[in-house]
């Protein structure tokens, strides 16, 4: 479904320039928000040390990627099960001892930094495993590209989300991928993973994850990428809603997943 | 209940005091057409005076009647853009009386000085705006292509969705409180092409009128606005052909009598042809890309006897987006009118209409292994009884009923086997709607002119299907299923209308109107721009009908021999049950979208100055409004209040059109809005790698301010009897202003620890030429 709405866009900008239409970047005085806590956190199904990412927000005209929320305590807890407590190995960054995370198992996880405890929880849902890796050539405009198609089987009768990650030769592409089975559970799946800048050539080495992610994840990242534009025209931008409370923002994800690659032909 | 009771005794009541107060008086009634086509001309002016003053106004059928007492009168019947006509008539029984006007172009050399015109000062009625088609031909507007939609946004209190959009608010409302009615049939989509166009081509168009406020009791449906737009009726007298050659669309327009002064038919279609330009692309890809719409608007007229007449009329119009192989993409309005105008006798006018209106949108992905077919349509069936009943020099009645079956399918996705995407079809909606309503225009004193009424609304949610209700956090309360037909729920309104003039003197009055309007279908976008796959809810369980009580003030002063018209208006609405939705809804075949809606609230004020120079070789007028939108909600916000998205404090409009002889006509606009209320990030994080942004309080940042000037000249050629022609040459953003269209927050590519914002603008300078031609 999300293809359509991009061709829309695609046909708004076609005529924009038609009618010598033009973008340009502007100066505007921004307003800086106080610093608020960003936790990005996930347990998945592999047997690996389990990271979690705090950070804090910084205004917009900042140059730096991220700033680092030092000296946190970090615990997640499997429901009627064991208790993970996080070391911060670099700055920011909390890891686990190793861990496997099992699928239908709820977790929960409770930060506490500056006086202050954010708890969040979320179900692993089961794995879907991804069928094959295939690819597909489109036209758009005249320019021939090419894409990878992630193929797999969308279990029957539950309700399914999917967030896809794609690396290109070892370097992550920053979009989000995520899809749910409103429109073909139960059906073997066939998502195009629409990415350029660059655009994908012969010999690129793609490495592609499926997460399997619960519903709560899924419109968070849902409402992020909806802003600009997945989904139909641009809704108005807001802050997504987070399975944290006490205002962090970020999400809690316990997640299944799957990873394979395709060399590009 | 006991209110409808005590109501319904008032109405007995005055009734009564009408019937006795009706004694010694005859009637004069008839119809003003136009001299030439036969066209019937509404809302022309006819005033009286004599033994007594009196003022009246054609209605939308051009008729016209006075009950009054026996003596000799002077009357005078004046149209814009047509010549007045001045009789001196002696009462002594019914008369009926028709007027042939003539077109002031149509005249000789002379310039003719026609009667200035005060009926702004009048007629109780406010927060009103008449077009007439001739008033807009010279205004120019993007492409070449006139438009109705357009130049109604160059009158105060009207705001443009957006450059270059055929979309509005007005006085604060969404793009959805307005009423578009095409011959009283709902035009639910106005637009075509992404809003650049409206569905009105002006060449099948008489005229339009825009009520901002203080609706007259027979409108009823939505908060904001109602804009009546009537399709021409056709030549009654011989056969002719118009039409129009532009850089983006052609049009033609066929009309004549089909027996001569008794019956007529109009024809008129459009189509756009940017795919023309697309073919002409060396790719094959490309070439095989569609996009394009056309408008086809017919209307056909028979009179019967001197009593009886029957109008038929449609409209149907579509767009075409399509990406060969990939997507295909169309979308469309319908309608249909039938109607039956009859005379009961020369005091007792009735209208009945059955009416059709559809619109409806598809979907085709048609990329391998995903295939499917999106339908998705809102239509209605409408049957309405209007009565209007001259009871004597006093009263003018008008009554009826509108009695209106919705039926919404939000979604039905369909796909061949093979397609891994699965068949749905989300229950239909039904609904039915029923009011009946009652006006008095009562002319209290020759100073004081009340127009009062009452409409009596009723909604039905209609099974079958599931209905559920849900909690404040959107989980699922209760779900039960009703039966096809079974009532779900009933909803009722009542609507009091009240305007009142008071004549300070013969060229200075006020006026003052308290309004309310409710709403029972609404739209579902949450998008910032408009888009064809918004589609519409019914009420419901949940959604309860809008609700808004507008109040306004005005000063009216005409200057100068009524040469010039000047109006303050003021207004203060607010409004109930406004719908936003939680963060993250996905609208698209949803089965449940109830369940992410939240309700709050509205309120909207301004000030509304307007001046206009109606005469002369040169007019034009200067529109000018100060307003603020707001909505409340307490999950947004924390429950303060915030702008609304048509927010926009300042507004400025100035037309001019300047006639220095007979054959050239230079006209200019400029427009100024305050920038649009939008929400800019306060920060930003990162979120798997991703940049995302960090918004503070809702709508409280601005995109820079619009503004822009339009200029165009039209050369009337040398025009034999039988062919007439003009070119008309524009240009559109004359200084190349880039306007901002949407303002985008992203990585700099260069440097991407840095963040930038990236304006799109969507017009530049832009030339047009239009060849018209007539014969």
């Amino acid at each position: 479904m999300k293809i359509n709405s991009k061709y829309f866009i695609c046909f708004a900008i076609i005529l924009a320039s038609l009618f010598s239409g033009c973008e340009k970047v502007i100066d505007l005085t921004l307003q800086n928000a106080s610093p608020a806590i960003v936790i990005e956190a996930v347990i998945n199904d592999v047997n690996q040390s389990q990271t979690v990412l705090i950070t804090q927000t910084i205004g917009f005209q900042e140059s730096t990627k991220t700033v680092p929320v030092t000296g946190a305590t970090v615990v997640v807890k499997e429901q009627g099960g064991v208790t993970l407590n996080f070391t911060e190995n670099k700055p920011g960054v909390y890891i686990s001892p190793i861990y496997k995370g099992v699928p239908g198992k709820k977790y929960t996880i409770t930060v506490s930094s500056g006086n202050q405890i954010y708890t969040a929880s979320s179900i692993m849902p089961l794995p879907v495993e991804i069928a094959s890796l295939t690819q597909t050539e489109l036209t758009f405009f005249g320019a021939k590209k090419k894409f990878v198609v992630v193929n797999y089987n969308d279990p029957a009768g539950v309700p399914n989300f999917y967030n896809t990650r794609i690396a290109v030769n070892g370097i992550k592409r920053s979009s989000y991928y995520i899809e749910s089975d409103r429109f073909n559970d139960g059906k073997p799946v066939k998502n195009n993973i629409f990415t350029d800048e660059p655009d994908l050539v012969a010999g690129d080495m793609v490495k592609v994850e499926l997460q399997g992610i619960d519903e709560n994840v899924y419109r968070y990242l849902f409402s992020i990428s909806q802003i600009t534009g997945n989904g139909g025209p641009p809704t108005a931008p807001a802050n997504p809603d987070s399975n944290f409370n006490n205002g962090a923002l970020g999400y809690f994800s316990a997640c299944t997943s799957r990873i394979d690659q395709i060399i590009i032909k | 209940m006991s209110n409808i009771k005590k109501i319904s005794y008032l109405f007995v009541l005055l009734f009564c005091c009408f019937a006795t107060a009706n004694a010694q008086n005859f009637t004069l009634s008839g119809v003003a057409k136009d001299n030439e086509t036969a066209e019937t001309l509404v809302g022309a002016t006819i005033k009286l005076s004599g033994n007594k003053k009196l003022t009246t106004a054609t209605n939308a059928y051009g008729f016209y009647s006075i009950n009054i007492p026996t003596g000799s009168y002077k009357i005078e019947i004046s149209y814009v853009g047509y010549t007045s006509i001045s009789k001196q008539i002696e009462i002594r029984a019914d008369i009926k009386l028709d007027f042939n006007l003539l077109m002031e172009s149509n005249l000789a050399e002379v310039t003719i000085t026609s009667t200035k015109r005060n009926e702004n000062i009048l007629r109780p009625q406010m927060g009103v705006e008449k077009l007439n088609i001739k008033d807009i031909q010279n205004v120019p507007v993007l492409f070449g292509e006139r438009d109705i939609l357009k130049t109604l946004q160059l009158l105060p209190g009207i705001k443009s969705a957006g450059e270059g959009n055929s979309g509005f608010y007005v006085r604060g409302g969404a793009a959805d409180q307005n009423l578009i009615l095409l011959d009283e049939a709902t035009v639910y989509n106005a637009s075509h092409l992404l809003g650049f166009f409206s569905t009105f081509n002006s060449d099948a168009i008489k005229d339009a009128t825009v009520y901002k406020g203080g609706m007259p009791s027979q409108y009823g449906g939505r908060l904001s606005s109602v804009l009546d737009v009537r399709m021409n009726d056709g030549n009654k007298k011989e056969y002719t052909v118009d039409g129009g050659v532009g850089l983006i669309s052609s049009r033609l327009k066929f009309e004549g009598p089909f027996v001569k002064d008794k019956s007529s038919f109009m024809i008129s279609g459009r189509r756009t042809y940017a795919d023309a330009f697309l073919a002409l692309a060396p790719d094959t890809s490309i070439r095989n890309n569609t996009l394009y719409f056309y408008d086809l608007n017919a209307k056909a007229n028979y009179q019967l006897d001197e009593r009886n007449t029957i109008y038929l009329s449609g409209y149907f119009g579509r767009d075409k987006l399509g990406l060969s192989n990939t997507f295909g993409f169309g979308w469309g309005n319908a309608t249909g009118t039938l109607r039956w105008n009859h005379l009961f006798s020369n005091r007792l006018f009735a209208n009945t209409s059955l009416i059709y209106s559809k619109y409806d949108y598809t979907i085709e992905n048609l990329l391998s292994g995903s295939e499917f077919v999106v339908n998705s349509d809102i239509s209605a069936f409408n049957l309405k009884q209007d009565f209007l009943f001259a009871l004597n020099n006093k009263h003018e009645l008008k009554f009826g009923f509108d009695a209106i079956h919705h039926t919404i399918a939000p979604g039905q996705i369909s796909a061949p086997s093979g397609s891994s995407v699965n068949e749905i079809t989300i229950e239909k909606r039904k609904g039915l709607e029923f009011s009946t309503y009652f006006s008095d225009q009562y002319t209290v004193s020759d100073n004081i002119k009340v127009m009062y009424g009452l409409r009596l609304n009723t909604f039905s949610v209609l099974g079958g299907g599931n209905f559920k209700t849900y909690d404040l956090a959107g989980n699922t309360t209760s779900a039960t299923n009703y039966k096809n037909g079974q009532i779900v729920k009933t909803y009722l309104n009542l609507e009091p209308r009240f305007s009142l003039s008071f004549q300070l003197s013969e060229n200075k009055s006020i006026k003052t109107s308290y309004t309310r309007n409710t709403q029972n279908l609404h739209l579902m976008s949450n998008s910032t721009a408009s888009s064809p796959t918004d589609i519409y809810i019914l009420n419901s369980l949940n959604t309860k009908p809008e609700i808004a009580d507008q109040i306004a003030l005005g000063y009216f002063y005409n200057f100068n021999d009524n040469n010039y018209e000047f109006s303050a208006e003021t207004y203060y609405k607010q409004m109930q049950n406004q719908i936003e939705y939680r963060n993250g809804t996905d609208l698209r075949g949803n089965q449940n979208v109830e369940a992410d809606l939240i309700y709050g609230k509205g309120r909207a004020y301004g000030l509304e100055l307007f001046l206009k120079k109606k005469y002369g070789k040169f007019n034009g007028w200067i529109g000018y409004t100060i307003s603020k939108t707001e909505r409340q909600f307490n999950q947004i916000n924390t429950a303060n209040w915030f702008n609304a998205r048509q927010d926009r404090p300042h507004d400025l409009s100035v037309v001019g059109i300047y006639k220095p002889g007979k054959r050239w006509v230079f006209s200019s606009t400029f427009v100024y809005s305050s920038g649009s209320a939008v929400t800019f990030p306060q920060g930003k994080y990162v979120i798997d790698g991703k940049t995302v942004f960090y918004y503070g309080t809702r709508n409280s940042n601005r995109t820079p301010a619009s503004h822009r000037l339009d200029v165009s000249a039209t050369l009337e050629s040398k025009s034999t009897k039988k062919f007439k022609s003009s070119w008309n040459f524009g240009v559109y953003n004359l200084y190349g202003r880039k306007n901002p269209f949407s303002i985008e927050f992203m990585d700099n590519p260069d440097n991407p620890t840095q963040t930038q914002a990236v304006q799109t603008s969507l017009f530049g300078m832009i030339p047009s030429v239009t060849w018209n031609f007539k014969f």
